[in-house]
């Protein structure tokens, strides 16, 4: 077990690299008293969390707020988490709840403003063009129905499968796929006139 | 509305699910190759392909924003704070049914208090139309009209004249030439 403070120390920079160890061992060990394996659960899905989020507020600062307190909610109600879907889905469905808390205080729809689509563009400066398309996909994204919006971002932001999709959303795996290709045909039209 | 509500044919209706799997290469061969046949003959659905092919690969470019390792150390670190600071996860556990248990509870007696006091208020008013699909398809054996989240489809065919027998019949008989509908297993 160790010490879990010296570990943690240890584990702030870096979670172990290459932890072939599955989620279920790691979220164990967690409830297991090794926050390091706890630790490495967050770098295994931080990533894909955060672009997820940012995809569902459209707002980077909400969003990465919104990731920690995910990852703090899903650490101090890990022992309710019962292993019937994966931990990614269930961590998934924890930032859900916190995304449409959000939306329900803000009483609006994160359709993202070029100028907020500009201070979430990256360091290496991207073209002008490349700003308007974002902010343009961004909005586009934000304006879909609410069941194939989170359908759509957990598939490309989140990389769900499908069946993990419908156990979040409580729909089928077919209602899942069919929400997509809407979401896809939708998008499809749209950017295709806004060219 | 957008423009993606031209007229269906209840076959490329039917076949939705399937051409996503079939974008993503997940279909097993025996069903690839019935949605390929299809693919011939209809220019809708080839065009629904490409378009599950593109604009995902749009939407990852375009959208997803560069971050660099030093951000994703600092959140782990600001994690890590929040973690350090709270309680240990076995110390706040409850079961997840508690904080809706008691409102669900109250509406419930609410609900009888009502019901008692005049039971004939809530009797569901009978169904004047019939809801324009509401009817079980073959596609996982869901319900068509519980796809609320989406625009009506327009069939090309007279779809509304058809019983839940004739559209069970049509699924089982695309079922029988594509291979296999059903998700079980498949995918």
């Amino acid at each position: 077990m160790g010490t879990p403070d010296s570990s943690l120390g240890r584990a702030r920079t870096s979670a172990p690299e290459g932890d072939a160890r599955d989620d279920l061992d790691l979220v164990q060990g967690t409830l297991g008293g090794r926050r390091e394996d706890f630790v490495t659960l967050v770098e295994r899905h931080q990533r894909t969390l955060q672009r997820f989020v940012e995809q569902q507020v459209g707002d980077r600062g909400a969003a990465d707020e919104i990731v920690q307190m995910a990852f703090v909610q899903a650490y101090t109600r890990l022992a309710s988490f019962r292993a019937q879907a994966s931990f990614k889905t269930w961590l998934y469905s924890v930032a859900m709840n916190l995304c449409r808390d959000r939306a329900r205080s803000e009483k609006r729809r994160a359709a993202v403003p070029l100028e907020d689509a500009l201070e979430m563009m990256p360091a290496t400066q991207p073209t002008l063009e490349e700003v308007v398309i974002g902010a343009t996909v961004q909005r586009r994204v934000a304006a879909l129905p609410d069941r194939q919006r989170s359908v759509l971002s957990l598939r490309i932001w989140g990389d769900l499968s499908f069946r993990d999709i419908g156990s979040l959303l409580g729909i089928s795996e077919n209602s899942a796929k069919v929400s997509y290709h809407h979401a896809i045909r939708r998008l499809k039209h749209w950017l295709v006139e806004a060219h | 509305m957008i423009g993606v509500t031209k007229t269906i044919g209840l076959r490329c209706f039917l076949l939705r699910p399937r051409l996503v799997s079939f974008a993503d290469g997940t279909l097993p061969e025996p069903v690839q190759s019935g949605v390929e046949q299809h693919l011939a003959n209809c220019p809708r659905c080839t065009e629904d392909v490409v378009a599950l092919r593109e604009v995902p690969a749009v939407l990852r470019r375009d959208v997803t924003p560069v971050r660099d390792e030093a951000f994703w150390v600092r959140q782990r670190e600001s994690i890590v704070r929040a973690v350090e600071a709270s309680a240990s996860p076995r110390a706040t556990d409850r079961p997840a049914y508690v904080w809706w248990l008691a409102p669900a509870l109250a509406a419930m007696a609410l609900l009888l208090v009502v019901r008692a006091w005049n039971p004939t208020d809530l009797a569901a008013p009978a169904p004047t139309t019939a809801p324009a699909l509401a009817t079980t398809s073959a596609v996982g054996g869901e319900t068509i009209a519980a796809l609320v989240d989406e625009p009506a489809p327009v069939f090309s065919e007279d779809v509304a004249s058809l019983d839940d027998a004739t559209i069970a019949s049509l699924g089982a008989s695309l079922d029988e030439e594509i291979g296999g509908l059903s998700d079980a297993g498949l995918i």
